[in-house]
C-alpha cells in the first residue's frame, strides 16, 4: 500500500515535465518570434529538472527516464513511466551488477558445461559421443604430429572396443599414407639419380628420352636435383620416426636409409643447414642423442643465422636425451641393443658429460642426481615396476 | 511402374523380365558381394543356396555402377533361376560442349515448367522426408516410397525437391555449407530413386543379406508384393558405413587444434557426416521394421541392432556353420607331450605352421599380422603363410609384401594366394586373424573343424567363438587366444606361447573342434534357415 501511495505521489514530476514541454510547443506554434526557439529549448530543458531531482529513482532508472524525456518531448515522460513500471516486471531496474540476483541453475549448468568443454582430448575421446570421437580422430589424423599419434596409440588400449578399432584404423591410415609418400619419394630419388648419372655421362636426360622410367617420374626427376629429392625423402622418414608413425621394427633400417639420403643431400652446400637440422632430428628420433650432438656440433660453426637457434634448441634436447638412462624406458634400451655391436653392450659414450668435464656415470645401481632430479637406481626402478605388475 | 534406365538395371542371362518370370521361392538381395566378390558373405550366400536344393533362388545384386563388379567369382548353383543387377550410379557422363549445355538448359527449363504444373506433390519426396528427417520407418513411409512417383530430373531440378533440401539444411545439417549439402543430397537420394525404379523381382519371400540399399529394396518389394521379408546381417551395416565415413576424405571436419579446449573444436563435426550416418541408419530402420525375422550372428551384434532400431522380438541369433569331416577331425599336432614333460622349453620338433586365411585387404590388418610374426620370429621358428586373394587391393598387398621384405622375413612369411580349404587347414598348426572388423568369421569355424587353435582380435563374434557364448559353451574351454586390435606384441606373445606349448595348442584345437561340433555345424544352420524359409514361403 505504501508503495502505491509513493507511486501516486510521484506522478507530479512526470506531469510537470510534460507541461513544460507543452508550454514550449505552444510558444513555437503560437508566437513566431526570433526568441521563440531558444525559449522553447529552455522549457524543454526545464522539463528534465523534475525528473533529475526525483529521488525515488535509482541511477539507471533516472538515466532512462531522462533519455526518454529528452528524446521525445511531451510523450517521453509517459513512455518513461511505462518503461519503469513494466520494464522488468518488478518496476525496478538493476543498477548494480552486484545486486543482481544469481541465475543459479543456469550459471551452475554453464559452469559444468565449460568444465566438460575443457576436458583433455583423451577424456573427450573416451567420454564423447560416437560422432565427437570420430571427428576427434579425423582431426588427429589430419594433424599427424607426435601428440596426435600418441593420443591414437593411447586410444588403442581403450576399454571401448569401438574406440580401439577407430584408433587402429586411423593409425593404419597414417602409416599407409607414409608408406605411399615414401615410395613416391624413393621413386623420384631413384629417377633423379638415374637422370643425374645419365647427364654426367653425356647422355640425353630429357624427360621421355629414357626407356625404363615412367614419364611422370622422369619429368619430376628431371626438374629435381638428386640432392633435393634425397632431402625430401630423408625429411619424410625423419618426420615419420619423430612422430611415431614408422613401424618400430623398421626404424633402424629407415634411419639408415635417411642417413644415406642426408649424405646425398649434403652434396649440395645450399642444403647444409637443412641436412644438419634434419639429421639431428633423425638421430634424436632414433634414440641416438650422442650422434645427434656430434652432428650439431659439427654443423654449428658453419651454420647460417636462421639455422643456429634451431640447432641450439636441438642441442639442448640432445643434451637432455643423452642423460636418459637405459632403464628409463624400453625404447632407449632397445636403441642400445640395436647398437650392441658398435657399443659392446654398453650405453654410448655420453659426449655431453665429457664436454662438460663431468665424471662418468657410476656403474653401480645407486641413485644418481641429474640436475635437480634425483633418479633412482636401476635396481630400485626394476623393483617398483615388477611390484606394479 | 516407371521406365527403368537400361544402364542402371540389367538381368544376367537367366531371366530377362523379373516381373513376368515364374516367382522364385526366395529372392536373395545382396549388396556388393555375391557372386562377383569372393569372401565371407559371398561364401555364406553360396553355401545357403547350395544347402537348399529344393528351393529356387533369384539373386539380386546391388552394385555401385555398371561394369564395376567384374566377372562372377562363383559358379551359380542350378537352383538359382535368375541373377539380376541393379546399380546405384550411372557410369560417368562425358562433359557437354557449349551447344550441349544450351540444349540442356532448355530441357531443364521445360522440365521445371512441367514439374510446376504437376497436380499433386510427390509421395516419394514426402516419404524421403519422413524417413530421413523425421526418422519414421513405418508402412506409410514404405507406401510413399513404393509409389515411385518421382523421377531423377524432378529430384535434381524440381522446386519441391529443393524444399526438401532446405528442410534437411535446417533440421539435419544446419551448419553445412549449402552448396556442399546440395551435392551430398544428390549423392544420397539419386541412388535411392534408381532403386525405387527397379522392376520388382517376384518371389515368395525376400531375404536381404544386409540392410542398406539391398535392405531398402527388399523392404520395398516386400511391401509391394505383400510377401514376407527376412534380413540377415553379418556385420552391422550402419556401423560399418560409419567406420567408412569416419575415414572418408570427401567429408571434411573443420580443422581445430587438439590442444585447444574441446569447446572450440569438438562441435565442428561435419554435419555432412551426420547426414550420411543418419541416412544409413534410416535405411536400416526401414528394413528392420518391414522384416518378419531379423537374423544376426552374435549377442554383440544383436545389441547393436536393437540400438539402431530393430524390434528385439524379431531378432534371432543363427550362427554360421561349417561342414565337419566325416567323424571328428583329429587335432593337427602329433601326440601331445605328457603333462609331466610339459614345460615352456618343450619345443616342438618342427616349425609351427601359422596361417593367415583371408583377403589381403586393409580391414583384415595384415600389416599387424606381419609385425606380430616378425616379433614372434625373434623367439620361435615359424612357417608363416598368407592364404587368400590379393587382387582386391593390389596396393595394400604390395605394401604388405614390401613390409615382409624390409623386415627380412621373406623366407619365413610367404604369400601363397587362395587355396581350397582342404589344402589350407590340413597343412597348418595355427590360424591367426588380426582383422579390424569381422562378423562371425568362417575362417575360425573352418580352423576348428580341422582341430586348429585360433588367435583372433576382439571384434565381432570372435571372443564368444573362442571363449564360449553360453555357460555350457564356456565349459569347453578356450579354443584360442583373443587379442586387442592392432596389437602385434599381444598377437606375437600368443603365437610364441602356442609355439612353445604343444600341449596347450593341442588342448585348444580339441576345444575348438568340440565347440564347432556342438554349436557351429553347417547342417544346424541350414536346418534353421530351412525352417525360416518354409515359414515365410507358406505365409499367407
Amino acid at each position: 500500500m505504501a508503495d502505491a501511495i509513493n507511486r501516486k505521489q510521484s506522478v507530479a514530476p512526470w506531469i510537470a515535465a510534460s507541461i513544460a514541454d507543452l508550454v514550449g510547443l505552444g510558444l513555437l506554434i503560437g508566437v513566431q518570434e526570433p526568441w521563440t526557439l531558444p525559449v522553447a529549448g529552455v522549457f524543454h530543458a526545464a522539463a528534465l529538472l523534475p525528473i533529475a531531482f526525483l529521488r525515488r529513482l535509482r541511477g539507471s532508472e533516472k538515466s532512462l527516464a531522462l533519455s526518454f524525456v529528452f528524446a521525445l518531448p511531451i510523450f517521453g515522460a509517459l513512455l518513461a513511466v511505462l518503461a519503469l513500471e513494466h520494464g522488468d516486471g518488478e518496476g525496478t531496474l538493476i543498477s548494480d551488477l552486484a545486486l543482481a540476483p544469481p541465475l543459479a541453475t543456469e550459471a551452475v549448468a554453464g559452469d559444468f558445461g565449460r568444465l566438460a568443454a575443457a576436458l583433455p582430448s583423451c577424456e573427450a575421446l573416451s567420454a564423447g559421443t560416437v560422432e565427437e570421437r570420430r571427428a576427434i580422430i579425423a582431426t588427429l589424423v589430419r594433424r599427424g604430429d607426435a601428440e596426435a599419434v600418441a593420443l591414437l596409440r593411447w586410444a588403442l588400449g581403450a576399454s571401448d572396443p569401438d574406440l580401439a578399432v577407430d584408433a587402429a584404423l586411423a593409425l593404419e591410415e597414417m602409416t599407409a599414407s607414409f608408406d605411399a609418400r615414401l615410395a613416391a619419394c624413393r621413386e623420384t630419388l631413384a629417377a633423379a639419380r638415374t637422370t643425374g648419372a645419365s647427364a654426367a655421362a653425356g647422355e640425353d636426360a630429357r624427360p621421355g628420352a629414357g626407356t625404363s622410367d615412367a614419364a611422370a617420374i622422369s619429368e619430376v626427376a628431371a626438374s629435381l636435383p638428386a640432392s633435393e629429392a634425397a632431402l625430401a625423402a630423408a625429411e619424410l622418414i625423419t618426420h615419420a620416426i619423430d612422430v611415431g608413425v614408422a613401424d618400430p621394427a623398421l626404424v633402424p633400417a629407415l634411419a639408415g636409409e635417411a642417413r644415406e639420403d642426408y649424405g646425398i643431400a649434403a652434396a649440395d652446400p645450399a642444403h647444409a643447414d637443412a641436412v644438419a637440422i634434419g639429421r639431428s632430428q633423425l638421430e634424436l628420433g632414433a634414440m641416438r642423442p650422442d650422434t645427434a650432438l656430434a652432428c650439431i656440433d659439427a654443423a654449428l660453426p658453419t651454420a647460417g643465422v636462421d639455422a643456429r637457434p634451431t640447432l641450439l634448441a636441438l642441442r639442448e634436447e640432445a643434451l637432455l636425451a643423452s642423460h636418459a638412462l637405459p632403464w628409463e624406458g624400453p625404447s632407449a634400451l632397445a636403441s642400445y641393443q640395436v647398437r650392441a655391436h658398435s657399443h659392446a653392450r654398453r650405453p654410448p659414450p655420453l659426449t655431453a658429460r665429457r664436454r662438460l668435464g663431468l665424471p662418468p656415470i657410476p656403474a653401480a645401481s645407486g641413485s644418481i642426481r641429474v640436475g635437480p632430479v634425483q633418479v633412482p637406481g636401476a635396481a630400485a626402478t626394476r623393483k617398483v615396476r615388477n611390484g606394479g605388475r | 511402374m516407371a521406365a527403368v534406365d537400361g544402364a542402371a538395371y540389367a538381368s544376367f542371362g537367366l531371366s530377362d523380365d523379373p516381373e513376368i518370370a515364374e516367382p522364385a521361392d526366395v529372392c536373395l538381395l545382396v549388396e556388393g558381394t555375391y557372386p562377383f566378390v569372393a569372401g565371407g558373405v559371398s561364401s555364406w550366400v553360396h553355401d545357403v543356396i547350395q544347402g537348399h536344393p529344393e528351393l529356387s533362388f533369384a539373386v539380386l545384386y546391388v552394385g555401385s555402377y555398371p561394369g564395376a563388379q567384374g566377372e562372377p567369382r562363383y559358379q551359380l548353383p542350378s537352383n538359382v533361376v535368375a541373377l539380376h543387377r541393379v546399380f546405384c550410379q550411372e557410369s560417368a557422363l562425358a562433359p557437354l560442349d557449349g551447344a550441349g549445355r544450351s540444349a540442356l538448359r532448355e530441357q531443364i527449363r521445360t522440365l521445371r515448367a512441367a514439374i510446376d504444373a504437376r497436380p499433386e506433390p510427390s509421395r516419394v519426396l514426402a516419404g524421403l522426408q519422413r524417413m530421413h528427417v523425421d526418422g519414421e520407418a513405418g508402412t506409410d513411409v514404405l507406401a510413399a516410397l513404393a509409389s515411385n512417383d518421382l523421377t531423377l530430373p524432378e529430384l535434381l531440378h524440381g522446386r519441391p525437391s529443393f524444399q526438401l533440401l532446405t528442410t534437411i539444411a535446417e533440421r539435419v545439417a544446419p551448419d553445412a555449407p549449402f552448396l556442399d549439402l546440395f551435392w551430398h543430397y544428390r549423392a544420397i537420394f539419386a541412388p535411392v530413386l534408381r532403386l525405387l525404379a527397379a522392376p520388382t523381382v517376384q518371389a515368395r519371400c525376400y531375404h536381404a543379406v544386409a540392410t542398406g540399399y539391398a535392405g531398402l529394396l527388399a523392404a520395398l518389394w516386400s511391401h509391394r508384393t505383400g510377401r514376407p521379408l527376412m534380413v540377415t546381417e553379418h556385420g552391422i551395416y550402419a556401423r560399418e558405413r560409419d567406420m567408412e565415413l569416419a575415414r572418408a576424405d570427401w567429408i571434411r571436419d573443420e580443422v581445430g587444434g587438439v590442444s585447444e579446449p574441446r569447446s572450440t573444436w569438438a562441435p565442428r563435426i561435419s554435419p555432412l557426416r551426420r547426414l550420411w550416418s543418419s541416412f544409413f541408419r534410416a535405411l536400416s530402420r526401414i528394413a528392420y521394421v518391414q522384416a518378419r525375422h531379423i537374423i544376426t550372428l552374435s549377442d554383440a551384434n544383436r545389441v547393436k541392432q536393437i540400438v539402431d532400431g530393430a524390434p528385439p522380438a524379431k531378432i534371432e541369433i543363427v550362427p554360421n556353420g561349417v561342414a565337419l569331416q566325416s567323424g571328428p577331425q583329429p587335432p593337427r599336432d602329433p601326440e601331445p607331450p605328457a603333462p609331466d614333460q610339459r614345460s615352456v622349453i618343450a619345443l616342438p620338433s618342427r616349425r609351427m605352421r601359422v596361417g593367415f586365411v583371408g583377403r589381403v585387404v586393409p580391414i583384415k590388418d595384415l600389416v599387424t599380422f606381419v609385425r606380430a610374426c616378425d616379433i614372434a620370429l625373434n623367439s620361435v621358428d615359424l612357417d608363416v603363410r598368407v592364404i587368400g586373394p590379393a587382387e582386391e587391393d593390389p596396393g595394400y598387398a604390395a605394401r604388405c609384401r614390401q613390409l615382409v621384405a624390409r623386415l627380412g622375413r621373406s623366407s619365413s612369411i610367404q604369400f601363397v594366394g587362395p587355396m581350397p580349404p582342404a589344402r589350407i587347414y590340413g597343412d597348418l598348426d595355427l590360424v591367426v586373424l588380426t582383422s579390424f572388423s569381422e562378423g562371425q568369421p568362417l575362417v575360425i569355424l573352418e580352423a576348428y573343424a580341422w582341430g586348429l587353435p585360433v588367435i583372433a582380435t576382439d571384434v565381432g563374434a570372435c571372443r564368444e567363438m573362442i571363449e564360449g557364448r553360453s555357460d555350457d559353451d564356456r565349459r569347453i574351454g578356450p579354443s584360442g587366444v583373443v587379442t586387442r586390435v592392432a596389437a602385434p606384441k599381444e598377437t606375437a606373445a600368443a603365437m610364441v606361447r602356442l609355439a612353445r606349448d604343444v600341449r596347450l595348442r593341442w588342448q585348444m584345437g580339441a576345444a575348438g573342434h568340440q565347440r564347432v561340433t556342438a554349436y557351429y555345424q553347417r547342417k544346424d544352420m541350414l536346418a534353421r534357415y530351412r525352417a525360416l524359409y518354409e515359414g515365410l514361403i507358406e505365409a499367407p
